[in-house]
C-alpha cells in the first residue's frame, strides 16, 4: 500500500495543498515577528531620552516569543482543521483516510520544522537591532546567552514541543467535533479532578515525566516522540469508521 | 469491466432506509441519467458511489474495486454536487492549480478555456461567487479532472436556460473527445433525454428500471387531437399523462396501438408522436400505497 | 438532414432515413465518406451512441460500409439500393392502406383488379 501509485499522488498532493494554505499564515506571523524586535528598538530608543537608567536588553528574546506565537497558532490551526466542514472540504478531493491521517503527520512535521527555522532565521534581526543600540546607547547591556550547542538543543527541543501540542491538538478536536459533549464533559471532568490531592499529584508526575529536562536529550526525544505517535493513532483510529458528511 | 457495479447496497440511517438493496451494473464509457423523485435516495446512492459514505449492507464497485477508502477506486472518480465547499479564501485559480495534483488526467488548457467562456476569472474568490457561478465553476472541475467515472448531482441548479444548453454542448463534447463514465442525476429529464444512453429509475431507494433511453422512449406514445375523439379512445387503454389545452388533449397512452387503431386516429386527425422520457419516469414512480414499485 | 424530436420516428431511424436522403439527394456520394457518429452526434446535440445506432442500421443494409481507419463510407450502388428499397416501403404501405380501405367500403379483391385493368395508365402486362 505504501508504494502503491495513487497513493502516493493522493499523498503528494494533500501536503502540497495543505502547506500552500499555510502560506499566508507564516507571512503573516513571521512579518509580525521580524517586526518586533524593531518596533522594540524604537521604543527604547526614545525611552532613553528620559529614562537615563541602564536598560538591559536581550538579543535572542525572539526565539521564546517566536516559539509561543508558533506553538499557539499552530495548535488553533490544527484543532479548527479537523471540524466536519473542514474535513469536508478535504474530501472533496480524491483522498483516503490512511492518506488524511499520514497526511497531515507530514504536514504538521513540516509546519514545526519551518516554524522553528523561521524564527531562528530571523534572529540575526534582533541581533543587528541590539547591536545597532548598544552603537548609539553605550550603557546598554547587552545580554546575550546563546551558544552554538544550547541552540541546537533549543531548536531541536522547541519543534519537539510545537508538535506535541500541534497532535494535542489535532487528537482532541478529531474526537471533540464527532463527540462534543462527551469530550467537553470528559475534559472538566478531568481538569476538576486535578483539585482531588491523590489525582493532582499523579497529574503532576505525568507532567514531570514527560517535561522533565536535565535528563538525557535522548531520553526527552524518545518519550516525546512516543506521545506524539500516539498523539496520531487515536485519531485515526477514529478517522476509519467516519463518513464524510456535514 | 464495469464501470460501476452494486449488488443488494442498501444504507439505513436512523430512521430511514434512503437505499434498499439495489442491484445493478453500468457499463464503461456511457452517459447514464440517474433518474427519481425528491429523496428517492440519488444523492445517497452517488455519495456511496464516490466513496463518502460506507453501505449498511450489500456491496458497491467501482471498476471492479470496493470503494470505501480505497485509492484505487477514488482515484478514478470525482463527486461534483451542489454547494461543494472548498477552503474559505481560495480563489478559482488556487483550486485549478490543486486539480492537476490531484487526477492523473487533468488537463489545465480546458480549465482555462471554460473558465473564459463562463465569464469566470483566476483571482475570485469562490466563498464569493454566486450560487450559479459556483455550479459552472464546479461543472469545469467536474469536467477537466477527465476522471474515468463522474458523478455530476444535479449539475444544472441555478443555471438559467441558455447556459444549461451550453453545459449539455460542452458534456457532449467533452465526451465524444474523451470518452468516459458519466452519471448525471438530475430533475430535468425532458432536456437530458437525447444526451442519455441509459436511464437508471429509482423510487424509494429501490431500483424501478434501468433501460437504454430507446426502450423507454418505445414504451409510449402522446396522442394529441380533439377531446371528444381522444376522450372516449382512451377509456380502456393505459394512460400515462394526461394535458388538456382547450378542446384538445395530449394525452401519454402505453405504446400498443394496433393497425386499425393508427388508422382511426389519422383519420380523425390525431398526431401520433413519441412519449418524453420524463412521463414515462413520472407514471412509474408514482404513489403506491405499499411502496412497491411498479412494473415497467 | 432534420430531426424532429415530436416524431413517432426513434431519432436513430430519422438519422438513418436523414442520410439516406442525402445520398439520394447526391450530398453524399458512393464511395465516399459519409458523416461520422460524433459528427452526427456534435450536429444534433444527441449522445453518440444513438447516432451509431442510425449509422449500424444503415450499415447492416448494406448501404453503409466500414473502411478501415476511415470511416463511414457510402457503398457502391447506394443509391440504388435505397430507391428499391423505399419502392417497396412505400408501395406496400399504400397497398396496406388500400386493402384497408376496400375493406371499409366492402369492395372485393376481384373488383380492385377490375378497377386497376380500367385504370387510365395502368401497369404494363
Amino acid at each position: 500500500m505504501l508504494f502503491n501509485e495513487n497513493y502516493k499522488r493522493s499523498l503528494t498532493a494533500f501536503t502540497t495543498d495543505i502547506l500552500r494554505g499555510f502560506r499566508k499564515v507564516f507571512m503573516v506571523v513571521f512579518a509580525i515577528l521580524a517586526a518586533l524586535p524593531v518596533v522594540n528598538a524604537i521604543a527604547i530608543a526614545s525611552l532613553k531620552k528620559w529614562q537615563p537608567q541602564a536598560i538591559i536588553l536581550s538579543s535572542n528574546g525572539m526565539l521564546g516569543i517566536g516559539f509561543f506565537t508558533m506553538l499557539i497558532t499552530l495548535s488553533i490551526s490544527f484543532f479548527v482543521s479537523t471540524s466536519n466542514s473542514e474535513i469536508l472540504t478535504q474530501f472533496v478531493w480524491p483522498i483516503n483516510r490512511k492518506v488524511y491521517a499520514v497526511g497531515n503527520f507530514l504536514v504538521m512535521s513540516a509546519c514545526a520544522l519551518i516554524s522553528v527555522s523561521g524564527v531562528s532565521a530571523l534572529l540575526p534581526v534582533e541581533v543587528l537591532s541590539a547591536r545597532i543600540l548598544k552603537a548609539a546607547f553605550d550603557d546598554l547591556i547587552l545580554v546575550n546567552n546563546i551558544t552554538f550547542e544550547n541552540f541546537l538543543v533549543g531548536f531541536w527541543i522547541s519543534f519537539c514541543y510545537i508538535m506535541l501540542f500541534s497532535s494535542f491538538s489535532y487528537c482532541l478536536g478529531m474526537y471533540f467535533f464527532r463527540h462534543k459533549i462527551i469530550t467537553t464533559v470528559l475534559l472538566i471532568l478531568l481538569a476538576n479532578l486535578s483539585a482531588v490531592p491523590a489525582i493532582g499529584s499523579f497529574y503532576n508526575a505525568i507532567y514531570a515525566f514527560i517535561f522533565e529536562e536535565g535528563t538525557s536529550i535522548m531520553l526527552f526525544s524518545v518519550k516525546v516522540w512516543f506521545a506524539i505517535l500516539l498523539l496520531h493513532i487515536l485519531p485515526y483510529i477514529q478517522l476509519r469508521r467516519m463518513e464524510v458528511r456535514l | 469491466m464495469k464501470a460501476v457495479e452494486c449488488s443488494a447496497l442498501t444504507k439505513k440511517f436512523a430512521k430511514t432506509t434512503a437505499l434498499d438493496s439495489l442491484t445493478f451494473s453500468l457499463d464503461e464509457n456511457k452517459i447514464i441519467g440517474l433518474i427519481g423523485r425528491n429523496g428517492a435516495g440519488k444523492t445517497t446512492f452517488l455519495k456511496t458511489c464516490a466513496g463518502y459514505i460506507k453501505p449498511t449492507s450489500g456491496e458497491i464497485k467501482v471498476f471492479g474495486e470496493k470503494v470505501f477508502d480505497n485509492m484505487n477506486a477514488i482515484s478514478k472518480l470525482i463527486y461534483i454536487y451542489d454547494d461543494i465547499k472548498y477552503n474559505d479564501s481560495l480563489r478559482l485559480g488556487d483550486i485549478l492549480k490543486l486539480g492537476p495534483l490531484y487526477y492523473k488526467d487533468w488537463n489545465s488548457d480546458f480549465a482555462v478555456k471554460l473558465l473564459k467562456r463562463f465569464g469566470l476569472k483566476d483571482h475570485m474568490k469562490y466563498c464569493k461567487l454566486s450560487r450559479g457561478m459556483k455550479t459552472q465553476f464546479n461543472i469545469i472541475v467536474g469536467l477537466c479532472s477527465r476522471a474515468p467515472l463522474s458523478l455530476l448531482d444535479e449539475p444544472t441548479l441555478g443555471l438559467d436556460a441558455a447556459v444549461r444548453k451550453d453545459f449539455y454542448n460542452i458534456l457532449l463534447n467533452d465526451y465524444m473527445e474523451h470518452p468516459r463514465t458519466i452519471i448525471i442525476s438530475s430533475h430535468l429529464l425532458s432536456e437530458l433525454e437525447n444526451l442519455l444512453e441509459e436511464i437508471v429509475l429509482i423510487d424509494n431507494g429501490k431500483l424501478v428500471l434501468h433501460k437504454s433511453v430507446e426502450e423507454l422512449q418505445e414504451y409510449g406514445v402522446y396522442l394529441n387531437g380533439r377531446s371528444d375523439i381522444i376522450g372516449p379512445f382512451i377509456k380502456d387503454k393505459q394512460v400515462l399523462s394526461l394535458r388538456k389545452l382547450g378542446n384538445s388533449i395530449i394525452a401519454g397512452i402505453k405504446n400498443d396501438l394496433s393497425d386499425a387503431d393508427r388508422s382511426y386516429l389519422s383519420a380523425n386527425n390525431v398526431d401520433i408522436s413519441k412519449i418524453n422520457v420524463e412521463d414515462v419516469c413520472i407514471y412509474l414512480t408514482r404513489k403506491r400505497e405499499d411502496g412497491e414499485p411498479y412494473a415497467f | 438532414m432534420k430531426i424532429q424530436p415530436d416524431s413517432l420516428k426513434p431519432i436513430y431511424v430519422q438519422i438513418a432515413e436523414g442520410i439516406e436522403d442525402d445520398i439520394l439527394n447526391g450530398i453524399l456520394k458512393e464511395d465516399e465518406q459519409a458523416y461520422s457518429q460524433n459528427q452526427i452526434a456534435r450536429e444534433f446535440g444527441i449522445n453518440p451512441a444513438t447516432a451509431a445506432k442510425g449509422l449500424n442500421m444503415l450499415v447492416e443494409e448494406g448501404i453503409l460500409y466500414k473502411k478501415r481507419g476511415l470511416g463511414m463510407h457510402v457503398s457502391p450502388g447506394a443509391k440504388n439500393a435505397i430507391q428499391q428499397k423505399r419502392k417497396k416501403v412505400i408501395f406496400t404501405e399504400l397497398l396496406n392502406e388500400l386493402l384497408r380501405e376496400a375493406k371499409k367500403l366492402n369492395i372485393s379483391k376481384e373488383e380492385i383488379k377490375l378497377m386497376i385493368d380500367n385504370m387510365e395508365g395502368g401497369l404494363e402486362e
